[in-house]
């Protein structure tokens, strides 16, 4: 390497040198360096970082150096020197030398509120801030049907709906639906469970992307029964075809039906939320029957508001509302996309950031209090500084330089602690935040930071400063007794203690609110879930239609593996059901016997429908609360009275001369029909009859010609949209009385010993009977309880976090305080016990400047908490607010934490030598 | 003994001076050689340290000992009596460090 690059290199290093050495020595010192670096290139790359590394310190160090001692022929005002304040640098780097402890503390606790600050940051910027990926995302839109008297909020939308919106509607650029969908996806290494989706050709229109790779679905293949094609998502293209380029054409078999791959869509298009793979929708407009089950995404035209658009949506509704909803019980909605997909987080999120900050205006007042007691301390020295003649500019330069380099430091520290701790969160969390949302790091919090840094600096700052300047020379000279430091003004003293009470108000809020939230999140893990916790496995089947095409094939298989499960070795019971707690929702509504039909307008609550297989209640824990279980015999007698009505049909249909039109359908035939419901649908449809006498009442679908069914028990009440969540209605069917809608089915077992241990057993018991099929959402009820918590638990710890680390920081801040004001109150402290004053009172004396402002900070603080009750009742599941046991907690915690903190330096200050303290 | 020290910088490179008048490449190997390769002097530290050497009076720039054949930019210092007698100062304060530190080593083994 040209041996001239390093050394003109270091003749602009140079610059960082005192100008004066750099006149006289400059080519001296590129002839020293040059020689050095020569050395240590013979010796090697690392030699020649630590050269450079060294010269560069070296220059530094000598202008540091040079700055505080003059040459006796420089001159007298540099150009450098008010750039950068070297001298201050030096001063402040040499007391914060010399006091290592309260300097720590400063940057821990500056360092801890920045952290806080960049993590909730994040997480709201994640949420609310970050753009959407789509081109002008304010136009789009989210899309649902809504039955306030069904009790839904959300149904789903109905097809033939969509279609004639899509016709009528005038203010939209274009519409799609999406829909959510699992497939059993077979290969060579075996089968598996794939999460995917269905969607309308113009879903990418809408969005306003372009696909990866190929194309989108043409309207030709969007429709029932057309070419069977899927488009997979960018990471299924990297993860399972290795990003390979000729991916267009291949084909995947998706529940036993061969697709072929015609293009990739990006990341951005994740509707719903995680799918690996769309197909067709395939909706079909003359479907017979309502069937509310896809979301809508629309993208409206220029200029119209979202007010305009759903007016418009109604009235594309009105052809439908004539023609067989006359009620208007279904009505389509709109929602901006983002409040769509945040509006659960909204609270929180706001809770969470309004906790944060005051946790960092706390750190700030820790800060600012330790920097005012030092200041103070200093007052005599400023006093004397500025008699002398000092620039008062540059006492206040020397102020700001310390603030910004503990500052600058502090926020360092934060920033690298704030991106740990979320990423620690963002992987906890897991699956409690949107896929969608970015966390990572990016610019925004950059600057966030530098933001919050330099504020948290001036908001410190200002104590120290105002009170160092102000002071003037004989105030300051005169507090002075003879020696041992200045004395402590009142006006000091006061904006001290009162700086303390802030800390413990904002303590208090954080302290209570961390204590309300931890509660009601104990009140949620304490409701009873209604079914069995422990001991309890499920795991879930899909049966393709093409090996299981009927009822008969489907409960065939479902009775040899219930048979073969509850004999297996570790499993004590074994049931089915379509849809487990916690997971699908499938509504429908039905008649009661004896009831009037339905008035305009009146309400009919929409049921939960599920189809249970015998020992279904037992192997969940689900209790019976009157009536009986499902036996084996349930519901056979009408699948075979069914059987036997289609073959009849079928028959009379051949039967029958071509060309001739089909005979109508027959009506079901007469069997037994049972059907359990649940204390809740009890209760609505039968109010204040007893449960006993529910047994025996009958119910049908919601149709003339429907059979009715006989209720044979009462079950209590599963949780089955969350702990959180109120229960509705729900009735279960017998499995071989529905065994049209026995293809996907969860199974349930309860296990002797831990719920993991018999995974394998299962697996293998079902690769017996059939190994095409795939085992997917293996789970223990307790792990999925726990998942359906894990949002709240998540944010509800983060507070007590914070709500911890503010009593840490507003103990730190009240003990050195009062250490402080002690030590300057020595000489007082001395001539009272010099004249007999008993250690009690000097302790008392003490202890009562500080508690009573105290007390009265952490009065506001809860005081501040009522006030907020209104607004976090809706988050606190039912904990009041106004709970006189945490607040009175709260209260006595701080209590007895400030007596604590200050009563070591009170005691300290009663043991002081009254003799020595004289002296000195 | 005086009670404060000499810096070990300073005490090295009067050392080295005191064999002689160099130019500062030469103090610093010198310096490093002496040290045993412990002790580098950095350009700035060397500089800057010959600089207050000279202002304190116990070395002084050279003029006249500018060879001719060497370059125009190389400054020669030497050092001043009263260098010399800082020095010598300084090596007898160490001197007097050592004796006692064996005496007490042998009362030690006594």
């Amino acid at each position: 390497m040209n041996v001239d690059v390093p050394r003109r290199t270091y003749r602009r290093l140079l610059r960082l040198a005192p100008r004066r050495l750099r006149d006289r020595h400059g080519s001296e010192m590129e002839d020293a360096f040059a020689e050095t670096w020569a050395d240590a290139r013979a010796r090697g790359g690392l030699a020649t970082v630590v050269v450079w590394l060294r010269s560069t310190w070296d220059l530094l160090h000598a202008r540091m150096r040079r700055r505080t001692r003059p040459y006796r022929r420089t001159t007298r005002f540099s150009r450098e020197r008010w750039l950068v304040p070297w001298i201050e640098l030096r001063t402040a780097l040499r007391s914060f030398r010399r006091q290592k402890v309260a300097t720590t503390l400063v940057v821990t606790m500056l360092s801890l509120g920045i952290a806080a600050n960049i993590v909730v940051f994040s997480l709201v910027n994640g949420l609310f801030l970050r753009p959407f990926p789509f081109p002008q995302p304010d136009r789009l839109v989210y899309i649902n049907e809504k039955a306030p008297q069904w009790n839904l909020d959300r149904t789903g939308i109905n097809f033939p709906d969509f279609v004639q919106w899509r016709t009528a509607a005038q203010t939209f650029d274009s519409m799609a639906l999406y829909g959510g969908a699992s497939f059993n996806l077979s290969d060579d290494h075996g089968a598996e469970r794939i999460q995917g989706g269905t969607v309308t050709y113009d879903f990418l229109k809408v969005l306003g992307l372009q696909p990866l790779r190929g194309r989108m679905f043409t309207p030709e293949e969007d429709r029932p029964n057309a070419a069977r094609v899927v488009v997979i998502s960018e990471g299924t293209w990297r993860d399972r075809f290795g990003a390979d380029e000729q991916v267009l054409g291949k084909t995947m078999s998706l529940n036993g039906r061969t697709f072929e791959v015609v293009g990739v869509f990006p990341k951005e298009a994740a509707f719903p939320d995680a799918a690996a793979l769309w197909v067709p929708l395939a909706g079909d407009p003359n479907q017979q029957g309502n069937s509310y089950s896809f979301a809508g995404l629309g993208r409206l035209k220029p200029g119209v508001s979202r007010d305009q658009a759903e007016q418009d949506l109604l009235r594309a509704q009105e052809p439908i509302w004539t023609a067989r909803d006359k009620e208007k019980v279904v009505s389509p909605f709109t929602l901006p996309l983002r409040e769509n997909l945040v509006s659960e987080f909204r609270t929180i999120a706001a809770a969470l950031w309004g906790a944060v900050t005051l946790l960092l205006v706390v750190a700030c007042a820790n800060v600012a209090a330790v920097m005012l007691a030092r200041a103070i301390a200093r007052r005599r020295e400023m006093g004397i500084r500025l008699a002398i003649g000092a620039n008062r500019f540059r006492l206040l330069r020397q102020l700001f330089v310390e603030n910004m380099v503990l500052a600058i430091v502090g926020g360092a520290i934060g920033v690298a602690l704030g991106r740990w701790a979320l990423n620690v969160l963002v992987t906890s969390a897991d699956t409690a935040l949107p896929s969608w949302a970015p966390f990572g790091f990016d610019g925004r919090i950059v600057g966030f930071s530098i933001l919050v840094t330099v504020a948290t600096s001036l908001l410190f700052g200002w104590a120290p400063a105002f009170h160092a300047v102000k002071g003037d020379l004989r105030t300051a000279m005169g507090d002075t007794t003879g020696g041992g430091g200045s004395t402590v003004s009142p006006r000091g003293r006061r904006t001290l203690t009162w700086l303390v009470a802030a800390e413990f108000t904002l303590a208090a809020v954080l302290l209570a609110g961390g204590a309300l939230f931890l509660r009601a999140f104990g009140q949620v893990q304490r409701v009873d879930p209604g079914f069995r916790t422990d001991h309890t496995l499920t795991f879930s089947l899909s049966l393709p239609g093409a090996t299981y095409s009927d009822g008969v094939k489907r409960l065939a298989f479902w009775d040899r593996l219930l048979g073969r499960l509850r004999t297996a070795p570790g499993i004590e019971a074994a049931g089915m059901i379509t849809c487990p707690p916690l997971t699908c929702h499938w509504g429908n509504f039905y008649r009661i016997e004896g009831r009037p039909p339905l008035k305009p307008g009146e309400s009919n609550p929409v049921v939960l429908t599920r189809v249970a297989s015998a020992g279904y209640f037992e192997a969940m824990g689900i209790r019976l609360k009157a009536g009986r279980s499902f036996t084996d015999q349930d519901g056979r007698a009408a699948q075979q009275a069914e059987l036997a009505a289609a073959a009849e049909a079928e028959k009379r249909a051949k039967a029958q001369p071509a060309g001739s039109p089909p005979p109508p359908p027959a009506p079901p035939p007469a069997a037994a029909r049972s059907v359990i419901v649940n204390e809740t649908f009890a209760k609505t449809f039968w109010p204040g009859v007893s449960l006993q006498d529910v047994v025996g009442k009958r119910i049908s679908f919601n149709s003339d010609t429907q059979p009715w069914i006989d209720v044979v028990g009462v079950t209590a009440d599963v949780k089955h949209y969350g702990l959180e969540r109120p229960m509705r209605p729900g009735i279960y069917f017998p499995a071989p009385q529905m065994a049209g809608r026995t293809n996907s089915m969860a199974v349930v077992v309860e296990t002797a010993g831990e719920a993991e241990g018999v995974t394998s057993t299962v697996r293998s018991l079902v690769r017996e009977i059939d190994p095409s099929l795939p085992l997917y959402r293996v789970q223990t009820m307790q792990r999925m309880l726990a998942d359906s918590v894990r949002t709240r638990a998540t944010y509800s710890w983060m507070l007590a976090v914070f709500a911890g680390l503010a009593l840490v920081l507003a103990l730190g801040g009240t003990y050195g305080v009062t250490s402080y004001l002690v030590t300057q109150r020595t000489r007082e402290i001395g001539i009272r016990l010099a004249m007999g004053a008993q250690s009690e009172d000097i302790v008392r004396s003490v202890l009562r400047g500080s508690l009573v402002a105290i007390g009265a900070g952490v009065v506001v603080g809860l005081a501040g908490v009522l006030a907020l009750a209104g607004w976090l009742r809706d988050i606190l599941f039912g904990v009041s607010p106004r709970d006189p046991a945490v607040l009175a907690g709260a209260a006595l915690a701080l209590a007895m934490a400030a007596v604590l903190a200050n009563y070591i330096p009170a005691r300290r200050a009663a043991r002081t030598d009254p003799m020595g303290s004289l002296r000195s | 003994m005086p009670a404060t020290h000499m810096k070990a910088h300073w005490y090295h490179i009067l050392l080295a001076l005191s064999g002689g008048e160099r130019h500062g490449l030469a103090i610093a190997r010198t310096v490093r050689e002496s040290s045993l390769g412990r002790i580098r002097l950095w350009p700035a530290t060397l500089y800057g340290s010959l600089e207050e050497l000279a202002d304190a009076g116990w070395i002084e720039e050279i003029e006249a000992a500018r060879r001719a054949d060497a370059s125009e930019r190389k400054r020669y210092y030497g050092i001043t009596r009263s260098g010399r007698v800082a020095f010598d100062a300084e090596t007898r304060r160490l001197a007097d460090l050592v004796r006692l530190a064996r005496q007490a080593g042998r009362r030690q083994h006594a």
